[in-house]
């Protein structure tokens, strides 16, 4: 890719994506597609994070978590409770005009039970004011009853509904994809999928340095935008945040220092000090450089202060050259 | 007896861990949580043994161990509450429990019970054993008696030398405090524990503070396989019940309310293959099994996976630990992080040899053999 599009590039997404996460960008159905190797969590956090910063009211609806995590306005425990007392409790603090964040730790829970309709119930929260960020655990395997054979699956209605879905990666796991792939070796696979008896979840799983996001967001017009991002882990990052305000945390998956690939003309770059390897001495000493300063180019008399002598020809007729009597003379 | 202890490489996992958390254990066919889960047991109850007698620190494993516990205390200062157990074990009964914590760490349980520093909450043996006198099912819930070593799947001849070392039978005292389970209805298995919960949890006559309270459930994935998705699928011993429909759904609700009861939360759980990553057209069973135990691990704050080792049998290994971290709701203000790495437990992968006599060693790949 030319360097100007990846500098456009960088640029839009970069600006997508931070308007998505401080909610400034239309995303009225936000999906979080997680795993037992990197949890939604972090990100959640980021996003309760801005929030705060924007004055957004935040409600966290938990179907699995235990401790309401630090920032939220309001916290609806929904575990073991039946969906529609959540919907009321939800409805009576839609009042305000205010902005609203609605987050689900999970859907899991909606997801296993049959009866539950998906759809209605998110279409039912969301409002120009009311954006829904949800999780749903993608590796957690759904029963199919007899009713339910012939239905789409919950994830799949999901994916049809959200207007912006973000997948969560560990960011060792990968920098492994990344370098086996480089070697075209066959990428590693992680956890579940690794297929080792009484393994759950592999090292290097939600890495301590951050999280990585693969996002797909949904323009009105249709048109889908793809592209991967990091997001440094708050404790680490702190210090360009802390300074000043608002300094976007994000970067492209790679600009990651560990995950860019070294361009090739930046190599060559780097050999140019050193000289090409030829059996040619093309480089010049100080003194040869000097000396090439010193000499005065012809062009540099046109330049002398008279300069404008009507266009005088400055030629040195050779022998070769037949000199034309009948022309004017120079 | 140095090796009897909490292995030092492990003392930083089975430390009481903060507040809310949950611990996932999870086994295979050969390679079982129950060692692990003694370790869990003794950690909890460690700083009470009663005239330790295996507790001579002449080991330099040993003091280390100690000087480790010390500084822990220093830093969270946490050890000054009182901290009570709750076991619920729906795959051993309560002989087994006793003999094994006896051997590996010195706790004498019936003694703990009776202290109401622990509560055992019976899942086996009033739900399926057949029952003559349902009257006296509490009495049977600790009653060491010759049946149950055969539910317990272990030799009976492993047991029958502990007997004599016994104090004659049972005090009826300590039996008035254990719990037993007699229906598979969610609801009972929930009231029952927090019953327990309740009791365990009183202050102690000395202290104020109530309790800090380890949840320990071994096993409940017995309750999805025996009470099923159906009711025709509920076995034939159980006591009349309504309709049993237990899904993996209902389980972790209820995991959840009774989280909310108790400090911290240990939980085994089997992790064969067919039932962690079940093939495509599955079993209801082994769907529920795996959507429990992933549903579990995406709630954990940290996993001990054990399992066998990956090149086959070692005489000298039994099998690996591996330990991964959930995320950790670290904030700016650093309340998790200033705790010092050691005690918060990076991601580990650690191997494990269980000896004859229940002496577990724990060491680092390529270190075998090495400290106990």
């Amino acid at each position: 890719m030319a360097p100007g599009q990846l500098e456009q590039r960088r640029a839009h997404n970069l600006l997508l994506i931070s308007k998505l996460l401080n909610g400034r960008e239309a995303s009225p159905f936000t999906l979080i597609i997680d795993s037992l190797e990197q949890s939604g969590k972090p990100l959640i956090r980021e996003y309760i994070r801005r929030a705060t910063i924007a004055k957004t009211k935040t409600i966290y609806v938990s179907f699995e978590t235990l401790k309401p995590p630090r920032g939220i306005d309001c916290f609806i425990p929904a575990c073991g409770k039946d969906l529609s007392a959540t919907q009321n409790l939800l409805a009576t603090t839609a009042a305000s005009k205010d902005r609203r964040l609605v987050i689900f730790d999970t859907l899991n829970t909606i997801a296993a039970n049959p009866a539950s309709n998906i759809p209605g119930f998110l279409l039912s929260l969301i409002s120009p004011t009311t954006s829904v960020l949800a999780v749903y655990h993608k590796d957690i395997p759904l029963r199919i009853t007899p009713e339910t054979a012939h239905n789409p699956p919950p994830l799949a209605l999901l994916k049809y509904m959200s207007t912006a879905i973000i997948t969560t990666h560990s960011l060792h796991h990968i920098l492994l994809q990344k370098s086996a792939r480089d070697r075209s070796l066959a990428e590693p696979l992680f956890g579940l999928e690794e297929g080792v008896e009484g393994m759950l979840r592999g090292l290097g799983s939600n890495d301590p340095r951050g999280i990585v996001l693969e996002m797909e967001y949904r323009r009105k017009s249709g048109r889908g935008v793809r592209e991967w991002f990091f997001i440094p882990s708050p404790k680490r990052a702190s210090p360009e945040t802390a300074g000043g305000k608002a300094k976007e945390i994000v970067i492209l998956l790679e600009d990651h220092p560990l995950y860019r690939r070294v361009p090739e003309n930046e190599t060559d770059a780097g050999n140019a000090d050193e000289g090409i390897d030829s059996t040619f001495n093309l480089s010049l000493t100080e003194r040869q450089r000097q000396d090439r300063e010193r000499v005065v180019l012809p062009y540099f008399d046109a330049q002398k202060g008279e300069g404008g002598e009507g266009g005088r020809i400055l030629y040195d007729m050779g022998e070769e050259d037949d000199f034309d009597e009948e022309e004017d003379e120079i | 007896m140095a090796t009897s202890r909490i292995p030092p490489l492990l003392q930083p996992y089975t430390h009481l861990p903060t507040a809310g958390s949950l611990t996932l254990l999870t086994s295979v066919l050969g390679a079982s949580t129950n060692w692990l889960v003694i370790r869990f047991l003794c950690d909890a109850l460690r700083d009470r043994l009663p005239n330790d007698p295996q507790h001579d620190g002449a080991k330099p494993v040993h003091s280390e161990l100690r000087g480790r516990s010390i500084d822990a205390d220093g830093l969270e200062s946490q050890e000054d509450d009182e901290v009570g157990l709750v076991l619920v074990s729906w795959m051993r009964d309560f002989e087994f429990w006793r003999t094994e914590a006896r051997k590996v760490g010195g706790l004498d349980i019936p003694r703990l019970v009776r202290q109401k520093r622990l509560a055992f909450v019976d899942g086996l043996s009033l739900l399926f054993r057949p029952q003559t006198e349902p009257t006296s099912m509490k009495q049977q819930a600790t009653l060491p008696d010759s049946h149950s070593s055969t539910h317990s799947g272990r030799p009976i001849s492993f047991r029958t030398p502990n007997f004599p070392a016994q104090a004659g039978p049972p005090d009826p005292a300590s039996l008035h405090q254990s719990f037993g389970l007699t229906s598979l209805s969610l609801q009972h298995v929930e009231d029952t524990i927090s019953r327990a919960i309740s009791q365990v949890k009183a202050p102690a006559p000395n202290c104020s503070l109530p309790k800090k309270i380890v949840l320990v459930l071994d096993s409940p994935d017995l309750l999805l396989a025996a009470a099923g998705s159906s009711p025709s699928q509920s076995p034939p011993h159980t006591t009349p019940s309504p309709v049993v429909t237990i899904t993996a759904e209902s389980m972790s609700a209820m995991i959840h309310h009774l989280r909310t009861q108790v400090h911290s939360t240990v939980i085994s759980l089997a992790a064969d293959a067919p039932l962690l990553s079940p093939p495509s057209p599955s079993l209801p069973l082994e769907n529920d099994h795996s959507a429990f135990l992933v549903g579990m691990a995406h709630i954990a704050d940290s996993i001990m996976s054990l399992r066998l080792l990956d090149t086959g049998f070692a005489a000298d290994v039994s099998g690996v630990v591996s330990i991964s971290k959930g995320y950790e709701e670290e904030d700016e203000y650093g309340s998790e992080g200033c705790r010092p790495d050691w005690e918060r437990g990076a991601e580990k992968e650690l191997l494990y040899h269980v000896g004859g006599d229940s002496v577990v060693k724990v060491f680092e790949r390529g270190g075998a053999g090495g400290v106990g």
